[in-house]
Parts: structure tokens; sequence; C-alpha cells
């Protein structure tokens, strides 16, 4: 690893979309962008930590992301916005973001990873920093509890 | 059923996202040093703006003041005057501590929250007695902590938050440790500090709870507070401020991007009172200047000019013209300069400045 800004540039720019898409998800379309910034700030700094053994790039960037998320998220005081990005919200987008809101914050943040940002089982592992076998129980509680709530069979 | 309607929708939402913004920091110049100037620039920007919008040259003498409807403020002139003396708190009977002390079977973990003040991270942990008897809460807990450079072995006692108060604590009520961090360093040969997981807090009464999801950022240091119940009487978090109090003000500011070490910089702070009761600066309140450098921060204390300026009328704000010497031997550098009310919960502001020849 080396501390050419070039390339690192080059290294996160695979992965910025993905990125932005996990902190839209976690904080919300306002604060994406700086959300992203500040991970990148911090991902810089620790650039030369990274270890390719732990995980691949994308999931130690995502991992950033989300924390980063977490801290942006606590300073801020609750929105009564709870359609987290700019997609057109129809009636049924509309419900499920408001019963997606209801999930515990590692429910939420496994159906993020899984579903929104598209990780597979072992990356949302990775990002969320627990066994595989976790994601899909915390998956399968998160859908269950989005069944109750939306009253689906 | 419903893993397909999740499916669906996030195909949705990800193809109506926004690409990323082109000006994020990840090439070609520094991150660090991009983040430096995006975030003086920002500063300086929303303060270009708000003083664009509220003030304009006006007169001979120089002056700026208000445009917009409402009372015309010329800016405060600054004043060399020391700050007043601290104002000792009301002191309070605390309720004795008499349970047994806690332990670790005793206590779970609720929750962590974050607050943040001038560049200090506070992270509450909140505590609660599960147990079915009361316990107590008080002195300094052990922290362990891992990283990929070791465990924790170095932090201090007490933290820039309202310390915790030792209590008994009845079963299903709740207690609280704060872990600080702060972003007031910044290290200049871009290297972070460790990054600590799997933290754990001992009790009084012997073992250590684990804190879940708690990422702790040592590069500028850690600090941890006693255990205890939040510095109020009935234990619960401390209210919002009070109308017509120091806390309802936000401060902005005019803080240069670059100093000269030996120079003597003017800037401006905003203080605004966004709500609908007037703030009246009496007693008059003193205000701290911190240079944060890695050598060390350089810390100032002046009285506010209350005599120009003696409230800041409701839906209002006033401008204070600030005067700060930068040292002959500040060191060069990327460093922080904050200004903030000498109030707990006052007002504060800041930003990343350059310190040069």
């Amino acid at each position: 690893m080396t501390d050419d800004p070039v390339d690192f540039g080059g290294w996160v720019a695979p992965h910025l979309a993905v990125m932005a898409n996990l902190a839209a998800r976690l904080a919300g379309p306002t604060d994406r962008d700086d959300v992203v910034q500040e991970a990148l700030t911090r991902a810089w700094r620790r650039w030369s930590t990274y270890d390719p053994a732990r995980g691949t790039p994308r999931v130690w960037l995502l991992a950033i992301v989300a924390d980063q998320a977490g801290r942006t998220r606590r300073r801020r005081r609750p929105s009564v916005d709870v359609v987290a990005g700019v997609v057109a919200p129809v009636e049924r987008d509309v419900d499920l973001e408001r019963a997606l809101a209801r999930l515990t914050r590692r429910q939420r943040l496994a159906v993020d990873l899984h579903y929104f940002v598209g990780l597979d089982m072992a990356e949302t592992a990775q990002v969320m920093g627990c066994a595989v076998g976790t994601v899909k129980s915390t998956l399968s509680d998160a859908r269950e509890r989005l069944r109750r709530l939306l009253e689906e069979p | 059923m419903i893993d397909d309607r999740l499916r669906a929708y996030a195909e949705r939402w990800r193809a109506a996202q926004p690409a990323p913004a082109d000006d994020l920091a990840v090439s070609p110049s520094r991150p660090r040093r991009a983040w430096l100037v995006a975030a003086v620039a920002a500063t300086a920007l929303m303060v270009v703006a708000a003083v664009t919008v509220a003030m304009t040259r006006d007169g001979d003498d120089g002056k700026r003041v208000r445009t917009t409807e409402g009372p015309r403020y010329a800016v405060v002139p600054w004043i060399d005057e020391p700050a007043p003396p601290p104002v000792p708190t009301t002191t309070t009977t605390l309720p004795p501590v008499i349970a047994p002390p806690c332990t670790a079977e005793d206590i779970r973990v609720d929750e962590v929250s974050a607050e943040g003040a001038t560049g200090h991270l506070g992270h509450t942990v909140r505590l609660r007695n599960a147990g079915t008897r009361a316990c107590s809460l008080h002195g300094y807990p052990t922290v362990t902590a891992t990283s990929a450079q070791g465990p924790l072995d170095d932090y201090r006692q007490g933290t820039f938050f309202p310390a915790p108060i030792p209590a008994d604590i009845a079963p299903g009520a709740g207690g609280i440790v704060i872990i600080e961090t702060t972003s007031v360093c910044i290290d200049d040969r871009h290297q972070a500090g460790p990054l600590y997981r799997d933290v754990h807090i001992s009790m009084p009464g012997g073992g250590y709870v684990a804190v879940p999801d708690l990422e702790l950022d040592a590069t500028c240091g850690l600090w941890v507070s006693q255990l205890g119940v939040w510095p109020d009487s009935a234990g619960q978090p401390p209210p919002g401020p009070a109308p017509g109090s120091l806390a309802t003000l936000k401060a902005t500011s005019t803080i240069p991007q670059h100093l000269r070490a030996g120079e003597v910089a003017h800037f401006e702070v905003t203080l605004a009172n966004q709500t609908p009761v007037s703030v009246h600066l009496d007693p008059c309140p003193g205000y701290r200047l911190v240079l944060y450098t890695m050598a060390g921060p350089v810390d100032r204390t002046y009285l506010l000019n209350c005599r120009d300026a003696p409230e800041i009328p409701a839906g209002g704000e006033r401008v204070f013209d600030m005067v700060a010497r930068v040292p002959d031997d500040a060191e060069r550098g990327v460093a922080k300069f904050s200004w903030s009310m000498l109030d707990w919960g006052g007002p504060s502001t800041g930003a990343a400045v350059e310190v040069t020849d």
C-alpha cells in the first residue's frame, strides 16, 4: 500500500457507487455525500492498515461507511422523512420504508447491505463483523418483522 | 413474498439513485488536504452566504449593519477583557450510595449514543440494572478494548462532559458511563491511531460488561468518566436548553483558513437566536479561543462585549468582532481553531485552519 493519492483514488473509485448507496440508505439522501466524504477521509487515514486477508476493499470501505453513517445519524435529530432515497414514493414503497424504519439497527443494516447494496451473505457478514449464519438469522428475523408490520401472509 | 417485494423495491431504489457527487475528494489531491479545503470552504461559504444575506457595508464608518427586516445592529467591537471567574455550580445533596456495588451479572448495556461538542465526542453508554436488587454504580471503571495494534492500554479518567454522579439504581433503572474521544488533534503524518472494538467496562462489584457496536477512534486520546447516573436528581438525560438560555444560541464564525504564526487574526462570530425568546447576556459570559495543534492547545479566555450587545433578540442575531493573536511558536501545519462560550451547553464554532510561517 502506498500513500499515493492517485493510487487511492483509483482504488476507491470502483466502490463509490455502492458506498453512496449504503450512505443514502443509512443516513438519508441529504447526508449521503457528506457521509461518503467523511468515510473516504477515514479510509485514507487508515489505508495503510487495510488487510486484504480480512476482506475485499469493497467490504472494508462499506464497513467504514456504515460506521460513519451511524455517527452522523446519532448527531442528527430523528427525521420524520422515512423515505430514505429519491425514488418516487409510490404508496407501497412508502409503507415498506416505514416498516424498514421500524427494524432494529442490525436488522436494518443487514437488509440495506443485502438487498439495497446488493452484497451476498458472506460480504454482508464481513461488513457487519459477524458470521454468515448470524446474517441469515438477522435477515430472517427482519423479513418476519416486515411481514407482520405489513400484514402480509 | 416479502423477499420478492424487497428485491423489487431495492432494484427500483438503486435505479433512482443519483451518481455520487463529482467533488468527492478521492483524487488527484490528498483526500485529507482536500477534506480540509472542503471543510474550510464549506464553512466559509456558509458564513459568506449568511453574511451576504444579512449584511452590507453602510455609511462612512464602514460598520456592517443588517439589511434584512428588523432592528439594525452594528458589528459589536472586540474588547480585551478577561473572562469572568467560573460560577460555582449549585451544591446539591446527593442521595447516599448504600446498595452493594453492581456486578456484571446485574448490568446490561441498553444502547450507546454519541454527543459532540467542540471536537469532543462523548459516547454515552446507557446501563440498566437487569437484576432483582438495587445496586450502586460508582468509581472509574476499567475499560478494555482491542485493536489491530493490540489492546487498549492508555486512557485517562475524567471527560469533557458533565460527570455522572454515583448512585444506587433500582432494578430496571438506568445509569451511564461516558467514553470520550476527540478530533481536536490532527496527525500531521497522515497516520491514524488505533481503532478499538470489543469494548468492555468493569463493574464496581466485579466482572465486565460488553459494549456492543462501539468503535473508538483513539487517535487523539481516550477518556472515561465515573460510573453513575446523569448529574440531575432524576437520573434522566438532561432536558433541552431552557428558553432564553445561552444554550439556545447558535454560533457561526469567519475563522480564516490560513493563520500566520505571530499574526493578530481578526474574524467574526455570529450568535443567532432562532427561538421566540430573547437571550439576555446578563451575567455577561466569557468565551474561549483554542488553537489545537499537535504540540498542544493554545488557550485564551475573554469576556464577551455585552456592554454593546446586552441581548440577542428573539429571532435575531448579533455579530461580534474577534481578535486572536497566533503565538510566534505555534506549531506549523494543520490545526483546529475553536470558539466556545464559557457556559455548559453554550454555543461553539470552529474550523480547520493551517498555521503557516
